[in-house]
């Protein structure tokens, strides 16, 4: 009889220790994997702000000419390629604040910076990173004054 | 034990566990690479445009480029090009090394990443760097430059206006006779050829049925524009049928009439007689003219009035002839009438039941073996005498009936046969005097016998730079199941239809026989299955052609078989089919080509379309008298070589 507790004891011993062991790995786990899920939900959304926010430069928008009082939807090109006069209007008139509403890149800024191909700068636009928690680029190139053009755009919080 | 069995299962379950969990971390990178990806696809999308968006003249600062403006490699029409299309021109013109290099100077300093640009499934310029999992690939069709092709110069097209071409015309003798107990028939064909040709051959084929007796009248006289030419006849079949001391023969032979011949108005006599039967033409009596015709390049009418014309038919006793027509298979509003002018038909009567009857003198056939038209209302006989040919009847005078009737209704898509008798039908005659069936096509047209035909067709049978072209092949020279040259019955021929004479427009097989009955003609393509295209709707009535329609051949191993048939439906046992019957159809030609190849300069290109078009045409044994040509300036032709898939990687 003697024999039989004790080897009981030592069972429900190991057993638990085990039973808590995993339930500690599962738990570190599954928050591990919350974030994760989190984290990569975020950069997706952010992946996704990105690229719309780089096709700017490839579309027309609305209307195809649009100027600060007209436009509805925000694109600088026009026959493929990319319109100098409405980056002028870009600057002068619609203004960043604007530009990233009709953008709607929900909680990030945005950042142009467009070089040509020996990588000098000849126009940037919106908010540099400063301070940035996160920050995402792609790099596009397009065509601007009959020049191909490398397009970098930072989308940043 | 039980306790160590215990822990290896919680062991177990553990490491389960935490095989899957460590499998959550990866699909997070997954997703990683997914955006990775993206991006590449987006810049190889990009570049793949810049070389579709700039021009030659965007890019004339690069060194490859300047350098060949400079050298006048480029010149200023191809400024306006756009890169991918210079890139394919020098690739596909062998100068793959200058593609690469503009390729490389355009793209090389716009993305930091690894590219390689491909068309086809050749590499035009690649990026030194290693291989990557991770490649995204950008595509885009487009068409360049042949190689060795000029972009600009002159082309031209050219086509007739007037040609001479080589006619086959096959001008029948219809089925016809009667001429009684060694009376003659006398056949008058009258007609015209185009004035402004040159014959070249004229085959008068001759097949009748005369007597050959010594002491009877037989094949007297065949008289082409007045020079006696029956002896000159070579005979080549020859069918006796003996009965007693009657002594007939069916005569097949032909007599070379091209120096008789003359453009224009023409005309042949035939006087032949037999002992104690009829004397008429059999099927296959036909003149065959070929001749050159220098005619304008015009489109074919839609609507159609034909005529066709009895020959003048002169019998002693009683006169017959049977004609046949076509109308094409997709003919519509279709009508035809009918008009006969009968002469010296002896008027019969007979006293039955205690009355005079008028018997039937003229009878007329339409497509079928029963009356279309007859003058009496009887077809009684006293009695027969000489050998049981003649019917004997009360003659009440002479009459000379004018007929004209509308025959549409009985009208068939295909070969139509009319019949009209005077005096006679089948062996059996009436009368006594030398009843004719008129017709002067030449001198007296509008009181001759004809039927005229009208209908119309959806399309022009052919249009403006297209020639219609006859040929005529005997049977003899066609593969025919029989030794060649040998008559029988069946006569199954085959043939073959090249694709240049793939346009069938008419086609006709002419029937030529010695004894007849009645026929049917089948024709089909290769082993499609058979078509019955005409079959006889009486005794005799088989027609001098019989119409085919083009939609039944294609090109390749085409056939027609011709069998001759008791009206009982078996097979005859001496009526022949002879090799001399023939096929005869009318393709298209085209008469113009289009536009060729460039040339530096205007009269090269005239030049080569008026050689095209010669080499066209001269292979269908046409000439082009008058020439019209189109020459014009281009630039930028895309001379296809594609067009061709251009593939931009990037990694």
């Amino acid at each position: 009889m003697l024999n039989k507790g004790q080897t009981f004891s030592y069972d429900f011993f190991m057993a638990s220790a085990i039973f808590f062991i995993l339930l500690i790995i599962v738990f570190s786990y599954w928050t591990y994997a919350i974030k994760e899920t989190e984290e990569t939900r975020r950069r997706e959304d952010a992946f996704n702000y990105l690229i719309a926010a780089s096709q700017v430069w490839f579309k027309e928008g609305y209307p195809k000419y649009w100027d600060n009082s007209s436009v509805i939807e925000i694109g600088l090109a026009n026959e493929r390629k990319i319109n100098a006069t409405k980056l002028q209007i870009l600057n002068s008139s619609i203004g960043y604040q604007k530009f990233l509403s009709l953008l709607n890149v929900g909680p990030y800024n945005v950042f142009y910076n467009v070089t040509d191909e020996n990588s000098q700068t000849v126009f940037w636009f919106g908010a540099q990173p400063s301070q940035a928690k996160n920050v995402y680029q792609i790099e596009r190139v397009g065509v601007l004054n009959n020049k191909a053009v490398k397009i970098k755009t930072i989308l940043w919080d | 034990m039980k306790g160590i069995v215990f822990s290896t299962d919680a062991i177990i379950a553990v490491t389960l566990g935490l095989l899957l969990l460590s499998l959550i971390p990866l699909t997070f990178e997954s997703g990683h690479e997914e955006a990775s990806f993206q991006a590449l696809s987006y810049q190889a999308n990009d570049l793949l445009s810049v070389l579709e968006t700039l021009t030659v003249s965007d890019i004339s600062q690069k060194p490859t480029v300047s350098s060949l403006i400079a050298q006048g490699i480029i010149k200023d029409k191809d400024l306006n090009k756009t890169v991918l299309d210079l890139i394919g021109t020098f690739w596909y013109s062998g100068n793959e090394s200058i593609a690469r290099n503009i390729t490389k100077e355009v793209l090389e300093n716009l993305t930091n990443k690894c590219f390689k640009l491909e068309v086809g499934n050749e590499t035009v310029y690649s990026s030194n760097c290693p291989e990557s999992n991770t490649v995204a690939v950008a595509f885009r069709t487009a068409s360049g430059y042949e190689i060795g092709k000029p972009v600009a110069g002159y082309i031209a097209r050219a086509w007739a206006t007037k040609v001479v071409k080589n006619i086959t015309q096959t001008i029948p003798f219809y089925p016809e006779g009667a001429g009684w107990t060694a009376n003659q028939v006398e056949i008058t064909k009258k007609f015209s050829l185009p004035t402004n040709i040159t014959i070249y051959d004229a085959i008068l084929y001759v097949s009748v049925h005369f007597g050959t007796s010594q002491s009877q009248a037989e094949f007297q006289q065949l008289v082409v524009n007045g020079v006696q030419k029956k002896n000159d006849v070579v005979w080549l079949y020859l069918q006796e049928e003996k009965s007693g001391s009657e002594v007939t023969t069916a005569a097949y032979g032909y007599v070379n009439v091209k120096n008789e011949l003359v453009a224009g108005n023409n005309s042949i006599y035939l006087k032949f007689g037999t002992p104690n039967y009829n004397a008429h033409v059999h099927p296959g009596m036909r003149l065959v003219v070929t001749y050159s015709l220098t005619q304008d390049v015009f489109t074919a009418n839609t609507t159609f009035r034909k005529r066709y014309y009895f020959d003048d038919v002169i019998g002693r006793t009683g006169a017959w002839s049977m004609i046949s027509f076509y109308i094409p298979e997709n003919a519509k509003n279709v009508s035809a009438r009918l008009k006969v002018n009968a002469k010296r038909v002896d008027d019969t009567q007979v006293y039955i039941g205690g009355e005079w009857r008028n018997s039937t003198d003229v009878k007329v056939y339409v497509n079928s073996n029963t009356t279309f038209y007859a003058d009496g209302d009887n077809e009684y006989c006293y009695s027969y005498t000489d050998k049981g040919y003649y019917c004997v009847r009360d003659i009440a005078g002479v009459m000379n009936p004018r007929l004209d009737f509308d025959i549409t209704s009985k009208l068939v898509n295909g070969t139509n046969v009319v019949s009209v008798y005077l005096n006679s039908y089948g062996d059996i005659h009436w009368g006594y005097q030398d009843s004719e069936i008129y017709s002067d096509p030449i001198n007296d047209p509008e009181n001759s016998s004809y039927i005229e035909v009208y209908y119309e067709l959806p399309e022009p049978p052919f249009y403006y730079g297209e020639i219609d072209i006859t040929k005529d092949k005997l049977f003899g020279y066609l593969d025919c199941w029989k030794p060649l040259w040998n008559a029988s019955n069946p006569k199954n021929c085959s043939f073959n239809i090249s694709e240049n004479e793939k346009r069938i427009t008419e086609s006709f097989v002419h029937i030529a026989q010695g004894f007849s009955s009645m026929i049917k003609t089948y024709a089909w393509f290769d082993n499609l299955p058979q078509n019955l295209v005409f079959v006889s709707p009486a005794i005799r009535a088989v027609p001098e052609s019989v119409y085919i329609k083009p939609s039944i051949w294609n090109v390749g191993e085409n056939n027609i078989a011709l069998v001759d048939f008791q009206p009982g439906g078996s097979i005859s046992d001496t009526n022949y089919i002879l090799p001399w019957s023939s096929f005869e159809y009318t393709y298209l030609a085209k008469s113009m080509v289009g536009y060729g190849s460039v040339f530096n300069s205007s009269d090269a290109a005239v030049n080569d379309a008026i050689e095209r078009l010669k080499q066209q045409i001269g292979a269908e044994g046409i000439n082009a008298t008058n020439i019209q040509v189109d020459s014009k300036s281009v630039y930028g032709i895309e001379w296809l070589w594609g067009p061709s898939l251009f593939k931009l990687y990037v990694w």
